[in-house]
């Protein structure tokens, strides 16, 4: 599991060592401390592509260039073949663009998954067991757009579905394979650190492997915290 | 402040030397990435944008120092000698435009991503 909040200033550093807290409104990010214990921290040691820490009219959140700006954990290890993944989130252009992406590639690279917004405009994700499935939302989720999006992955439950602002709306059954979710870093922001640059704003993000799902209340939870932090229904 | 740079994809090696000269630390060169984006005439280029201290300007144009994590400086002063700043991007500069959105910079400069981008 990996929790990221930029609300809270103290998980914020203007470097990737972490010497330098973030204190202000404008300062680049390049280091977010991962607030679930497991130390899954997200970095960025080349300053120009450091997502930059923004407050504005009461919220706190990161802002992605559309450019070259992105964070990427350490090498997180699922050994479980669910995942859900939490955020709160504003696009600001309809591209192609990664939020977060495990491995340099999901739609290449066995146990991966990823969320993404797509030009048609939407939002999508990506499951891939031992083949690729990718489930988009309805193409009505134009940008600018601010959503807390819930991401549902389960490889041999054989679900892939993706949720905004508490309701699903997009679903497939289709097998994706077989297997669990592997060791990759998570991108957070570009799709390997070198394509599909996001362009938008970052509240809060949570990223949950498991070995259970979860049920439709922890779901609604989750969403609910990060809504607090979005403002987005 | 915030500045993005297009860098015409002939001088990203010399591009990348001047941003870990000038940068904080020895992974700034890989600033620069593929050329994902593209002007009018098909020109690529790697783009790269994000907050600078105040002094970037003058930084930029003042005589090159070797950092302690070390650089080629005689690429780095190449690129140095390309810049311009609030100019279209062109395969014989490499442009900067300062601006908040980064999209209107690159706007400002005659770029898109490329679909490959």
């Amino acid at each position: 599991m990996a929790w990221y909040d930029p609300s809270d200033l103290s998980t914020l550093f203007q470097d990737a060592a972490g010497t330098t807290p973030v204190t202000a409104s404008g300062q680049p990010v390049g280091l977010m401390l991962d607030k679930s214990g497991f130390g899954f921290h997200a970095s960025q040691s080349t300053a120009l592509a450091r997502p930059t820490f923004t407050e504005s009219g009461g919220r706190r959140y990161l802002v992605f260039d559309g450019v070259d700006d992105f964070l990427v954990t350490g090498t997180i290890t699922p050994g479980s073949d669910k995942a859900q993944v939490f955020v709160g989130v504003r696009k600001l252009a309809d591209n192609n663009g990664v939020v977060a992406e495990a491995s340099v590639n999901s739609g290449a690279n066995n146990g991966a998954i990823a969320l993404y917004t797509g030009t048609t405009p939407t939002w999508g994700v990506t499951n891939r067991g031992t083949s690729a499935l990718n489930v988009a939302s309805p193409s009505s989720y134009a940008s600018p757009l601010t959503n807390v999006l819930a991401a549902i992955y389960d490889i041999s439950g054989l679900n892939t579905a993706i949720r905004a602002n508490g309701s699903q709306v997009a679903q497939s059954s289709t097998s994706v394979g077989t297997g669990n979710y592997l060791a990759y870093p998570m991108y957070i922001g570009r799709r390997g650190g070198a394509t599909l640059p996001f362009n938008g704003r970052i509240y809060s993000l949570i990223v949950r492997f498991a070995t259970s799902n979860m049920t439709a209340a922890q779901i609604a939870q989750a969403e609910a915290w990060i809504n607090q932090k979005t403002g987005a229904y | 402040m915030r500045v993005t740079i297009a860098c015409p994809e002939a001088r990203i090696a010399d591009a990348n030397q001047l941003a870990r000269c000038l940068g904080l630390g020895p992974d700034d060169d890989k600033t620069y990435g593929a050329a994902q984006w593209i002007d009018g005439a098909g020109n690529r280029y790697a783009v790269a944008g994000g907050v600078v201290g105040p002094n970037f300007s003058q930084s930029a144009s003042s005589p090159l120092i070797e950092p302690g994590w070390g650089c080629d400086l005689a690429a780095a002063q190449r690129a140095q000698a390309l810049i311009q700043i609030g100019q279209p991007a062109a395969p014989d500069r490499i442009a900067a435009v300062f601006g908040d959105d980064a999209m209107a910079s690159l706007a400002a400069m005659g770029l898109v991503l490329s679909d490959a981008g």
